[in-house]
């Protein structure tokens, strides 16, 4: 673990400059290592791919008294069982809820119908949160329908949509402008501030996409 | 109180939503803190009451009752039914009394702090207005003419006012990020000036000048804090802001110290910048002190005592004096 410092009030914990397991669950580690221990001083922090950004207050914790407690954090002494829940995203597939099924289908020559097979097969990860208020970025994507970012991003893109980008998956929570394509539509509500949690999954938590027709989906929104 | 020109953006803000980032949910709060946070002591309320952020010194609105009021940060121009009123200090109003802010002589977010704080329901811990996610604050939207604002109940008991805290600098202060190593032409980057381009807003400033050559402009996406520099594609540096992505997947060159975020956040479009790079331990020095500073504040107004005040901003020393108003 490489700790480094962001500002006068953040660090961020490091376990790799690149995208694997073993980074992430060390992250995973980590993340329920500042839960138990509730460190005063520290704000939040934000659990990523790889590291972990920590915002802290330093008249409350002085740099080095949190250097000294975080060095104590000993990945072998964290029981670490899997114990995200699954959540299950219902999905309407192509038609206008996904203008770019097509795309992705001829891109890697496959059939509609596979993409839709395989995308809702695949067993996924929350690997990090961000971009916007519970945009899930899902680690998982089979690379069978990996497609690149659209050339210019939509200026609008509905939410509850579903997009596939640079071998990753995701969900737009919220009406945004977006540059992911756009395989179909959850009737879900991902991101809702009447609730605490706000957001239908956290980092660590399993998704498993649903494919499901017009009148399941209309019946989900009622 | 009733809106009656909300100007450029006029928000609920208090000092910002702490613990939800995990989720993706910006802290917001307002861009200049230190003008925040004094607007709220001279009207009596605690420093992280909700106030409303004014963008760009344009405002109006008339209140619907005895209220006490102060207007912080910049050098606005303000009126109370035409009659010219003094900002940095705490000013009774009438039902009925128009206040008119008509423009900036200096700065460009002035905090517009009512006795009690504006009584908003609080959406995750806070009462700031989320603008990309359209919720807390104010119906979770900008203000626009017509609203109607209501207000806790006041408990000040002495007035107060207080001499300017800023002055203008274009210096901007910053310590090394983590990607620090990847930028080639550091020199360039301290020693040239930089403009606020009009794409800029809570979420960030983005700077037009020399373009910075980095070894790599792609990283893995990781949180990012308030004041990170980052560095897009085009070489560009972007300032996050208040309202900014969580997330980030450019390099973080360096990272703009507490102290000086406040007067980033007077800065507007084609205003211009330069950086000097400083020790890590001095920036956390200097916002331990400003924190201190602002509680001594604190305590004096609470305890009606007049005194001076000095604080250090960028090198210069600048008098503060806060004293109780003679009526």
């Amino acid at each position: 673990m490489v700790i480094e410092a962001l500002g006068d009030r953040g660090l961020i914990l490091k376990f790799s400059d690149e995208i694997n397991q073993t980074a992430h669950l060390s992250v995973m580690k980590i993340d329920k290592f500042l839960l138990n221990f509730k460190i005063e001083g520290v704000i939040e922090w934000i659990p990523s791919y790889s590291s972990v950004t920590l915002i802290y207050n330093p008249e409350i914790i002085k740099y080095k008294c949190l250097l000294e407690k975080l060095e104590h954090f000993d990945e072998s002494s964290v029981d670490f069982v899997v114990e995200g829940k699954t959540v299950e995203i219902p999905v309407l597939y192509g038609g206008k809820f996904g203008p770019d099924i097509e795309f992705v289908a001829n891109a890697n020559k496959i059939s509609v119908e596979d993409v839709i097979k395989i995308h809702s097969g695949a067993n996924y990860e929350v690997w990090m949160i961000g971009f916007m208020p519970g945009f899930p970025y899902l680690y998982g994507l089979p690379s069978s329908i990996n497609v690149p970012r659209l050339k210019s991003p939509r200026k609008f893109v509905p939410s509850g949509s579903v997009g596939i980008a640079g071998g990753q998956t995701g969900i737009y929570p919220i009406d945004s402008p977006g540059g992911w394509q756009i395989i179909g539509r959850t009737p879900l509500k991902i991101f809702d501030v009447k609730k605490d949690p706000p957001v239908l999954f956290d980092v660590g938590d399993r998704v498993k996409f649903i494919s499901i027709d017009e009148k399941g989906y209309e019946k989900l929104c009622r | 109180m009733m809106v009656k020109n909300p100007g450029l953006l006029s928000t609920v803000q208090d000092m910002g939503r702490f613990g939800f980032q995990r989720y993706g949910i910006p802290q917001s709060g307002p861009m200049d803190a230190l003008s925040f946070s004094i607007a709220n002591l001279l009207v009596g309320n605690d420093k992280n009451e909700g106030a409303i952020e004014i963008t760009g010194g344009i405002f109006e609105s008339i209140f619907d009752g005895d209220r006490t009021i102060a207007i912080c940060g910049g050098d606005p121009v303000a009126t109370i039914n035409g009659r010219e009123i003094a900002p940095w200090c705490s000013i009774d109003v009438k039902g009925g009394d128009v206040l008119r802010l008509s423009g900036m002589k200096n700065g460009f977010r002035v905090y517009l702090a009512v006795g009690g704080g504006v009584k908003v329901e609080k959406i995750f811990k806070s009462k700031s207005t989320c603008l990309p996610a359209k919720f807390g604050g104010f119906k979770g939207r900008k203000l626009i003419s017509g609203d109607l604002i209501a207000f806790e109940d006041s408990h000040l008991k002495v007035k107060h006012e207080m001499k300017r805290v800023f002055e203008e600098t274009t210096k901007i202060r910053v310590i090394a990020g983590p990607q620090w190593r990847y930028l080639k032409n550091d020199g360039e980057f301290l020693n040239s000036r930089y403009k606020i381009t009009s794409d800029s807003d809570r979420t960030g400033y983005r700077l037009y000048g020399p373009k910075l050559d980095l070894d790599r402009y792609d990283i893995v996406s990781e949180g990012v804090a308030n004041g990170t520099i980052q560095v897009a594609g085009n070489g560009l540096p972007i300032i996050m802001m208040v309202d900014h992505q969580t997330t980030g997947g450019y390099p973080k060159i360096a990272n703009v110290i507490s102290v000086d975020i406040p007067i980033l956040g007077q800065k507007k479009p084609d205003d211009e910048i330069e950086f000097q790079l400083i020790d890590v331990d001095m920036a956390r020095k200097l916002y331990v002190e400003r924190e201190r500073w602002l509680r001594s504040i604190e305590y004096d107004l609470e305890s009606g005592e007049s005194k001076s005040y000095f604080i250090k901003v960028n090198d210069a020393q600048f008098n503060v004096e806060v004293k109780a108003k003679d009526e």
